[in-house]
């Protein structure tokens, strides 16, 4: 159901190396997580409220330095680098567009980024300008972005990142707040950003969003990766989700309900269980 | 909607209200304030460069109490610059300096807020309000220093650089800050 | 940075119990008695009082070795800075280039650390036996005015949560290849203006939707709220009140009425 990407030559852009974490409050936030990032990998990072997702994630841009083990950015140590020259590689896009958004225009907003780059003058407008098109807001481009709804803001958050054109994506929670259609027209634009081979970092503990776009899912609990595995194989271990605080959804459960009857455990979409379902009547 | 609300907030006089006998200061007024203080406080706690020799900090405090004098005028100025900046003070430890900073950013907040809204608020309006309130700031902590903690005079002296530096700063980031909000919420140019 | 954001630590000192309104008047009748106090000895003596509190107000051995090392280094700076600038009195004891280094001169920067240490170390103990919302409470028993109590209550109430949002802003400009402290005087102003905008319009949200709960809360309906906890007088907050009053009045009466020296 999920196609995998075609790109020829998928190689490492961002591999994290035993990386453990301790807040200054003394919290082990990481207790030594290996995870490797491909280009054109689409992952979604689950787990629950305190399981270190959002740390995790921290760590793939600089924000956060590990107090032990290693981040690999496009093949080199991430250790001597600042958070603005990982940046280039790893793009993050907060959960509350508001807590970025300062700029008088749309145009300037999305801008920001690549001028901090040290781009040339044309280069951000081209870039601004294409990612203004691809997030659909040439109509606002002229207007302030905090004055938007909720959802062109985290639009306009999400377009500041594509200006910036990093090989890595990391979307924290990005259909917090939005309507279900505004939820899918966002999902419907990251997978076109991962269709032109961006690596794709989903952090979310919505499981629909899983189920129906990521390829592979890493799920977190307690500072440790419990589990790395395409997302078919994941859904059908449906008792260490439950153990990590997550629910798969609906269709799932329904499926495991129905496994006696012959069905399937790995399913993800209604269709797919529509398909099992009255596969099940020809026999 | 959002926006209606805050302008009301933005008059200059806190509306008052009557209920039987007893007279408040309007909800929205009493939101305001708080949350204007609060973030003073923040800031200042939040936004500290370490310096020497005196205070040991160097903060963008200021400018919360410029933007806040330049946009909701000298009462919100006095109150949150003032009692902004001295809860900053009690929380990090400065304790013994809050009643001066209470007074000396007070006085600040109060004394932008009259100058720099002269006529709505031209640039010219605004770096008197910022040398002026900035004058009575550094002023009033030299003194209390220098006279009432009975500091050496040279240590008060000394701050009197930083301090300048810090309306300096302060006021070209609060200018700024009131006209990029201003813009994003034009519901507060008035 | 987020744990610095309240000195006070729940523990169950003596002082800890004391009525805030007390102690904020306790506070102030010390530094009073500081400020009045000219002499080395009676100063050094209350220095050693203050300390004793500092000590009985079982605070922690970080938050104590925190507050300690701000005043003795305020202190120490004192001292050294005082008689390069106080050429007065003899004996000289000796010149570096032109300046008289005399005796008097470093007893009074001694006498003026000693009394910036009363000073400072007073505020802490406040700070380390008092919680925020009893201190706003002491105030308008004290006799401030209910409404801007409040105020005050939702500052406090908001400092740390505004703490983190600026945390966050920081980290998200960040995340966009902004180096805060990086170029000109003019650059990093500007720089800044990227967090502060943020910070300051999540923030008047905030106001509107804190206005709009006041509303639904009957704010406005009485004078004053009535309270869970009422804070009231009991004897031992009289006594305290009594050692504090008679810790400034009698050296007070000593000096100016019968002479003493202090």
């Amino acid at each position: 159901m999920i196609p995998l990407p075609e790109h020829d030559g998928n190689h490492q852009v961002l591999f994290l190396r035993n990386v453990k974490f301790t807040y200054e409050s003394g919290v082990d936030a990481l207790k030594g997580v290996t995870l490797e990032v491909d280009s054109g990998e689409y992952i979604a990072v689950v787990g629950g409220n305190g399981s270190g997702k959002t740390t995790l994630a921290k760590h793939m841009n600089g924000l956060l330095r590990p107090s032990v083990g290693q981040v690999v950015v496009s093949g080199g140590d991430s250790s001597t680098m600042t958070p603005a020259q990982m940046a280039r590689v790893v793009g993050y896009a907060f959960q509350n567009p508001d807590h970025q958004l300062f700029c008088g225009t749309v145009q300037e907003e999305v801008s920001f980024g690549p001028g901090n780059m040290g781009l040339p003058a044309d280069e951000v407008k081209r870039r601004a300008d294409g990612a203004i098109e691809v997030m659909g807001l040439s109509e606002v481009r002229g207007k302030p972005p905090l004055s938007l709804p909720l959802g062109l803001r985290r639009r306009v958050s999400i377009a500041s990142v594509i200006a910036m054109d990093p090989k890595v994506f990391v979307f924290d929670e990005p259909t917090t707040g939005l309507d279900a259609n505004e939820a899918d027209e966002l999902m419907a634009i990251i997978r076109k950003l991962n269709g032109e081979g961006k690596a794709v970092v989903l952090i979310t503990h919505e499981m629909k969003l899983v189920a129906e776009h990521a390829n592979r899912v890493v799920v977190m609990a307690e500072g440790r990766i419990v589990l790395d595995s395409d997302t078919r194989g994941a859904f059908s271990d449906i008792e260490l989700l439950r153990r990590s605080k997550l629910l798969p959804p609906p269709v799932t459960q329904l499926a495991h309900k129905l496994s006696q009857m012959g069905v399937s455990r790995d399913i993800l979409t209604p269709q797919e269980l529509v398909f099992e379902l009255t596969r099940g009547d020809d026999d | 909607m959002a926006a209606e609300d805050l302008r009301e907030s933005g008059d200059e006089r806190p509306k008052i209200i009557a209920s039987g006998d007893a007279k408040f200061v309007s909800p929205k007024t009493v939101a305001l304030y708080g949350v204007l203080t609060a973030l003073t406080a923040a800031i200042t706690i939040m936004t500290v460069i370490p310096f020497p020799p005196t205070k040991g900090y160097f903060n963008l405090g200021e400018a919360m109490v410029f933007f806040s004098a330049f946009t909701f005028g000298w009462r919100a100025g006095l109150i949150c610059g003032g009692v902004g900046s001295a809860a900053a003070d009690l929380i990090i430890g400065f304790g013994m300096f809050a009643p001066t900073t209470l007074v000396a950013k007070g006085a600040e907040g109060l004394v932008a807020g009259v100058l720099g809204r002269i006529k709505g608020g031209k640039p010219w309006a605004y770096a008197l309000g910022i040398a002026c309130g900035g004058a009575c700031m550094v002023t009033t902590y030299f003194l209390s220093e220098w006279l009432i903690m009975d500091y050496a005079f040279a240590v008060a002296v000394a701050e009197i650089p930083t301090n300048i530096a810090q309306v300096t700063i302060g006021g070209t980031v609060g200018t700024l800050l009131s006209h990029a909000v201003k813009r994003s919420m034009p519901s507060l140019a008035k | 940075m987020t744990g610095l954001l309240d000195l006070y630590s729940e523990k169950g000192s003596f002082l800890h119990r004391l009525d805030p309104r007390v102690k904020l008047l306790a506070v102030l009748l010390l530094s009073v008695l500081a400020f009045m106090l000219s002499e080395l000895l009676p100063l050094v003596l209350l220095l050693a009082f203050i300390l004793l509190l500092l000590a009985l107000s079982k605070s922690s051995f970080g938050k104590a070795f925190f507050a300690l090392k701000f005043v003795v280094r305020l202190m120490v700076l004192i001292t050294l800075l005082w008689p390069l600038f106080d050429r007065s009195g003899t004996p000289v004891l000796f010149s570096i280039g032109p300046l008289d280094i005399t005796e008097p001169a470093i007893w009074r920067g001694v006498t003026s650390a000693v009394r910036i240490g009363c000073f400072a170390t007073v505020w802490y103990i406040l700070m380390f036996t008092t919680q925020q919302r009893d201190l706003v409470r002491a105030l308008v028993k004290l006799g401030l005015r209910f409404d801007y109590g409040l105020a005050l209550s939702i500052s406090f109430r908001f400092i740390p949560t505004f703490g983190l949002t600026i945390e966050s802003i920081k980290d998200a400009q960040r995340a966009r290849a902004l180096e805060l402290d990086k170029g000109s005087f003019i650059r990093r102003s500007k720089n800044y203006v990227s967090v502060l905008v943020p910070a300051v319009v999540s923030a008047l949200r905030t106001a509107d939707t804190l206005a709009l709960t006041l509303q639904s809360r009957a704010y406005g309906a009485f004078r004053d709220r009535t309270y869970l906890r009422e804070i009231r007088m009991r004897p031992s907050d009289y006594v305290a009140l009594a050692v504090a009053v008679l810790a400034l009045l009698l050296p007070a009466l000593a000096k100016y009425v019968y002479g003493v020296p202090l």
